[in-house]
């Protein structure tokens, strides 16, 4: 029994069976390269007052601790709206929200480190549900309209009306593959990033925008995928900083399965 | 206790001297670049991970495994054979003279290896060469258009591959892995064509025939598999703080993160998984006797038609990779109250055997729990064994509800035995739920309610009723304490009901049974 004709056969699938296909993490990023380890916000909704990365800093293996501050491009990786700062310089806007990535020698020093870092938030009222949002009017972008003809009439009109109220609960994805990517930058400064992405041209310009590079000195390549991740560019955008610190000019960044499920800031309602 | 451990990886020794025997088998290989083997979560969850394990049980007896190589900590694997994606296909063609070594040097391809169907035409395509070939579960799934992103696909090949050697290729063999995005059909359809083609590779058959003797105690580093009880207890009296490790399901996802429920782990580690007695089984006419290390995919096949409560939950408790090296033992010991065979065990009123420094002893899974994770077990005493009684009488089901059919911890479970005298009226119940309270419980005032009572549709109904109102469950990220509580009814009217549609020996007395 065939199902599909060996014509059809997906071209890497003897790579996918016996294991040799290989994904971003398995592939051979430079010896001596750095990881990043994000801060991660433990309020949905707060005002960042102060923070302080001297004890992080002083950690030996410990690089740097990156801020708003040290973006210096476009401080925003929104792909259509330009509404996504990179690292919020003063107000966080989901749980979990990256307000500042730690680079040290590996991610197991990296994570510690971001233990050390001190940031004191003012806690302001969320909305986490969509009445809430709809009471206070706080929509995410001002509410759009489709219109043809005149609805409300016709209703009025109408033999039969059914009224209720339909709430979609959106999913996040499970992609088999974490989220991941590397960076490194060649001799003449152009940023070569490997990332588990389905859009490396969006990354690629996002990346550029935020390191206020044209983007022709950013390549952004991704092999393939363990279903569909995105996010390169949060390692792209931090591995070009101002001196005086020194860096060697590679990063890397794997999320576990539990960072990658609440530092993403799609796809918000898992219910 | 041998020195130089070693296991045996595809085929191939590997030294342990020097390994972190708290690090998983999974993050092992991919620190070695052996990274066909992928981590998608960690936990046990997904499937991506894994590996089939040389199973040898106490009768000498070896098969294959699938088990999750996340959850599988290097300290166990002293002597054991693990064979990774990696180790599938077959390279042995040069070898066996079918394939010309100079033309593989050459680079050059013989067609008519191609013609003889000895190699696959899409290996020869992609390398230029044909010195090897896909083992049939591969090539499988090439053929089925079983992958799509390809990173769930080594642990569907490695669960398949595990089915197919072991006579075993039923959806459940596939019950632990999640694919996201090629979809389950083609996957289920390279099993199907497996089931019905059963393409046999004598590589592992060989390999499974091959005569092994128990393995034996080990030890690496602070972490330590004793082959006796004995030993074991006298790990225990000689390292205050140490802690039992029985099929690391559970604690093998707190090694991943570190932490076990908010708390550090042990400094040492106990593993039970060589200790023969805790492997045994014995079924009489009034009892059966279950070691606490008995995995429970043995216990499946094992008891299969004594306990229809427990052959109803068994293939529910996780994916087959968790089954494979889960324990009743650990499932006990663990004392979650979402263990899903705690209801069962109470329903069944088994006894749990516990042997410590000062000899053995009984206590009734009733008397068991006592608090959330808390239990009668004292910290030096080991979960020897548990008896289920016996009883012709008896009418016992079970059932568990969850976010996902399979491979899901459980919002609620329930386990339900009954038994009528001989005026049809109930004489023995019980309701017992896991996911309802800290620990798993029985319905005690419901029951009392159902004694003596016919099952009629008013009876089921207000027990429906009391059970609803029985528990004060929490509400979580799972569900809402209103979704339990209706949960507790509505799964009893449907373990009822149902049952009494098939068998009428429920809700009506039974036909041969005179009249009242």
């Amino acid at each position: 029994m065939s199902i599909s004709p060996a014509a059809w056969r997906h071209e890497s699938a003897v790579g996918h069976v016996t294991g040799r296909a290989i994904y971003t993490d398995e592939q051979r990023p430079a010896l001596g390269m750095l990881s990043v380890y994000p801060v991660q916000a433990p309020h949905a909704h707060a005002r960042i007052l102060s923070i302080d990365s001297s004890q992080a800093r002083g950690m030996p293996g410990v690089h740097a601790v990156l801020t708003a501050s040290d973006v210096p491009g476009e401080n925003d990786t929104g792909p259509i709206f330009h509404d996504e700062p990179l690292i919020p310089a003063d107000l966080v806007s989901f749980y979990g929200q990256a307000v500042a990535w730690v680079v040290a020698d590996d991610e197991a020093l990296a994570q510690a480190a971001s233990k050390r870092v001190i940031v004191s938030y003012e806690p302001l009222p969320a909305l986490t549900t969509i009445a809430q949002a709809i009471a206070a009017q706080a929509f995410h972008l001002p509410p759009a309209q489709v219109a043809r003809g005149d609805a409300l009439t016709a209703l009025a009109s109408a033999p039969h009306r059914l009224a209720g109220e339909l709430l979609i609960g959106g999913q996040d994805h499970f992609y088999l593959e974490t989220q991941t990517s590397w960076v490194e930058i060649d001799g003449e400064g152009t940023v070569h990033i490997t990332a588990s992405t389905q859009h490396p041209t969006e990354t690629q310009i996002i990346v550029a925008r935020v390191l206020g590079l044209p983007a022709n000195r950013v390549v952004c390549c991704s092999l393939r995928m363990g279903s569909a991740a995105a996010c390169a560019w949060a390692v792209a955008s931090v591995a070009r900083r101002p001196r005086p610190i020194r860096m060697p000019p590679s990063l890397r960044w794997l999320r576990t399965r539990a960072d990658d499920r609440c530092g993403s800031s799609c796809r918000a309602r898992w219910t | 206790m041998n020195s130089n451990p070693t296991f045996l990886l595809n085929g191939e020794p590997v030294s342990l001297t020097d390994c972190d025997p708290r690090e998983s088998l999974l993050r092992w290989l991919k620190r070695r670049r052996l990274t066909g083997t992928k981590e998608g979560c960690a936990d046990g969850d997904c499937g991506a991970c894994t590996v089939a394990l040389i199973a040898t049980d106490c009768k000498g007896t070896s098969r294959l495994q699938a088990v999750n190589s996340c959850l599988l900590p290097m300290g166990l694997l002293p002597a054991r054979e693990v064979i990774t994606v990696e180790g599938l296909v077959d390279k042995g063609l040069v070898d066996k003279g079918l394939v010309d070594k100079g033309l593989v040097d050459k680079g050059l391809v013989d067609k008519g290896l191609v013609d003889k169907g000895l190699v696959d035409r899409s290996t020869v395509d992609k390398s230029g060469t044909n010195s090897e070939r896909l083992h049939p579960v591969q090539q499988a799934l090439v053929d089925s258009a079983g992958s799509q992103c390809g990173y769930c696909t080594p642990g569907f090949v490695m669960s398949l591959f595990v089915g197919l050697h072991e006579d075993a290729l039923d959806d459940h063999a596939i019950a632990g892995n999640l694919c996201r995005c090629t979809g389950y059909g083609p996957i289920r359809q390279a099993a199907a064509r497996l089931a019905d083609e059963r393409p046999q590779d004598p590589r592992f058959a060989q390999l499974k025939a091959q005569s092994r003797k128990p393995l034996p105690a080990s030890q690496l580093q602070n972490f330590f598999s004793p082959s006796t009880l004995a030993d074991a207890l006298t790990l225990k009296a000689r390292h205050a703080d140490s802690q039992w490790f029985a099929g690391g399901t559970d604690l093998g996802v707190s090694l991943s993160h570190g932490l076990s429920h908010g708390q550090p782990l042990a400094s040492v580690l106990i593993a039970l998984d060589r200790i023969d007695a805790l492997r045994q089984l014995a079924i009489s006419d009034e009892h059966v006797r279950i070691g606490a290390g008995v995995p429970l995919t043995e216990l499946e096949s094992a008891l299969q038609g004594i306990f229809p409560a427990l052959d109803e939950m068994l293939p529910w408790f996780a994916g087959r990779q968790v089954r494979n090296r889960a324990t009743l033992g650990g499932n006990l010991g663990s004392a979650s109250p979402i263990g899903d065979l705690l209801p069962v065990l109470l329903a069944l009123d088994a006894v749990i055997h516990l042997r410590g420094p000062d000899g053995e002893r009984e206590v009734a899974t009733a008397d068991f729990f006592i608090d959330y994770r808390k239990t009668a077990r004292r910290d030096d005493e080991l979960i020897v064994a548990v008896t289920l009684p016996r009883r012709s009488d008896l009418w016992s089901t079970s059932a568990k509800v969850a976010k996902r059919q399979t491979d899901d911890i459980s919002i609620v479970a329930v386990a339900f035995v009954l038994a009528r005298d001989s005026q049809g009226r109930i004489s023995h119940a019980r309701l017992a739920f896991g996911g309802v309270a800290a620990t798993p419980k029985r319905a005690l005032l419901t029951e009392a309610f159902l004694l003596g009572k016919r099952l009629d549709p008013a009876v089921i109904t207000e027990a429906a009723d009391r059970l609803r109102s029985e528990f004060e469950p929490l509400s979580d990220h799972r569900a809402s304490s209103d979704y339990r509580r209706a949960l507790c009814a509505n799964l009893f009217l449907r373990c009822v009901y149902e049952t009494s549609a098939n068998e009428t020996s429920v809700s009506e007395p039974a036909a041969s049974e005179p009249a009242a």
